[in-house]
């Protein structure tokens, strides 16, 4: 069973560039441009939740916390991904699991993936 | 006038009479003079469009022009009555205020400083500069203090919009980067994967110049950071030499065309942002690259100071004229070269470097001669470490700092 992995960002071109990635990677992907659709998982839980800490309407790292906080998703590892210099501050802060600087490094992104699925 | 006394005069001599009248005739006048100067002064105060003030020599304010009257909706005797720091200066405002404020009633030296005063009618805080001036006699004894404040407000709030407008904007130019960088990257991978090395390779010079475009918009993110004060730092304590050696090998995967000697050690520990300091150092040696084309390594010397740790790279280029060696640390400067040609960048690092350095109680300078080359150092304040966690490796050994 390949791993299902998660995307949440509100711009169209990183989803659709990240989910080719992954997929070339042979990993499963479902992706969202919209914060609710994140906090609100309930069925198909994903075994990683990759998600930008800015997304409109949305504070990314509330639903962090949220997501952290809730039985069923608690133990989903997640990892945000930001332009935010601050990016590492919010993750502790928040409890993600780990963090990606925008623009990052397409091989920096699977290690971290493939670091936080191990875990 | 009175008469002239004289000793061989048969007029009773009454000394104190004259005296008392060319006094007061001389008292007289001070006073008319006085009050002449009083008003000429508060014509021209009113006449200002700052707020005027004085203030004794202890700092306590006795007078206020007309432009305050206007602003905090007070009469002359509510102004003196009140405490006009406390009332209208923003909460925020009032440490800063407090400090220069009394470090100049101290020590008598000018006063400079910016907050934000509440406008009295329509309850809007508005920012103003604030200078002030001592007053002296002849013998340098302080008299009076003179200021004024003058209405900053339209030019913080465009600072403020530009500020927001260059965040956003940087924030919004990574986005689309982003993207690029990793469309980039999975084209080169996949090229790669089907055995198309040459286009892979095009894809990996394409993904260098990405990064470049990338610098730039930190760059400017930093500037607007720096100027809005909101430069935020992450101090760790960490091994000063290791994380220099570290920085440098990650230095030596991009830089292709210098080789990047290190030269000495400090065997101390700092406490700074790792990540700013490392970008220092990445600014510090791309430029020894970018200035020394035509040379093939760059040294970073590494010197334990007293208490602090001296880090300096050296390059073996151009050089910076004396005339130019100040000015290189100021926003958008730039080095011309031999031919007066120019380099590339934005003329930032080395502000945004400065800046790094100086909120980390470090010192950046430099040392250069034309068609010699440059070495650029940092200090910073070394850090002990608690005697648990004293102990390092050095060459197989431990020993104790």
């Amino acid at each position: 069973m390949p791993k299902h992995i998660m995307v949440a960002d509100d711009d169209a071109a990183i989803v659709e560039v990240v989910t080719m990635v992954l997929e070339d990677e042979g990993y499963k992907v479902s992706s969202t441009g919209n914060g609710a659709t994140v906090r609100d998982l309930k069925d198909d839980l994903p075994d990683l939740i990759l998600m930008d800490i800015w997304m409109s309407g949305m504070d990314g790292s509330e639903i962090v916390k949220y997501l952290k906080s809730q039985a069923h998703t608690k133990k989903i590892p997640i990892i945000i991904f930001s332009a935010n210099r601050d990016c590492e501050a919010i993750a502790k802060k928040t409890g993600a699991d780990g963090w990606l600087k925008k623009p990052f490094d397409i091989d920096e992104l699977l290690q971290k993936i493939a670091g936080s699925l191990k875990k | 006038m009175t008469q002239k006394t004289s000793s061989t005069s048969n007029a009773p001599f009454k000394p104190s009479d004259d005296l008392n009248a060319l006094l007061e005739d001389y008292t007289s006048k001070l006073e008319q003079k006085i009050a002449y100067e009083s008003q000429f002064f508060r014509l021209v105060a009113d006449s200002l469009p700052q707020m005027v003030w004085t203030a004794q020599p202890d700092g306590v304010i006795d007078y206020y022009n007309k432009q305050w009257h206007e602003f905090t909706g007070l009469n002359d005797e509510e102004l003196m009555n009140n405490h006009i720091l406390r009332k209208f200066v923003h909460p925020d405002d009032m440490d800063h205020t407090l400090k220069s404020w009394r470090k100049s009633i101290q020590t008598g030296e000018p006063m400079e400083f910016e907050h934000r005063m509440r406008n009295g009618k329509t309850g809007e805080y508005v920012w103003f500069l604030v200078r002030g001036v001592a007053g002296r006699d002849n013998n340098g004894k302080l008299l009076k203090w003179f200021g004024t404040c003058t209405d900053i407000n339209d030019h913080k709030k465009a600072q403020q919009k530009k500020d927001e407008f260059i965040a956003i904007a940087s924030h919004e130019l990574k986005t689309p980067v982003t993207s690029i960088k990793a469309f980039t990257q999975l084209l080169q991978r996949r090229l790669e994967k089907a055995g198309q090395i040459e286009f892979a390779e095009q894809l990996g010079k394409m993904n260098s110049q990405v990064d470049k475009l990338t610098n730039l918009i930190k760059d400017l993110l930093d500037v607007s950071k720096i100027e809005s004060g909101k430069l935020e730092l992450h101090p760790e304590i960490f091994d000063f030499d290791e994380f220099v050696h570290e920085a440098v090998e990650n230095l030596r995967l991009t830089a292709s065309t210098h080789k990047l000697i290190v030269k000495g050690k400090t065997g101390r520990h700092v406490s700074a942002d790792r990540d700013r300091i490392e970008q220092v150092l990445i600014n510090l040696v791309s430029n020894g690259i970018k200035y020394s084309p035509d040379s093939k390594e760059i040294v970073i010397h590494l010197r334990d100071g007293k208490n602090r740790v001296e880090l300096g790279v050296q390059d073996f280029g151009v050089g910076i004229p004396k005339k130019d060696q100040k000015q290189i640390f100021e926003r958008f400067y730039r080095v011309s070269g031999p031919a007066l040609e120019t380099f590339p960048g934005l003329g930032l690092g080395l502000f945004i470097s400065a800046e790094i350095i100086n909120r980390q109680h470090g010192i950046l300078w430099v040392e250069s001669e034309e068609n010699k080359g440059s070495t650029f150092y940092f200090s910073l304040p070394a850090t002990k470490v608690h005697k648990a966690f004293d102990v390092v490796k050095d060459n197989g050994k431990r020993r104790a700092h």
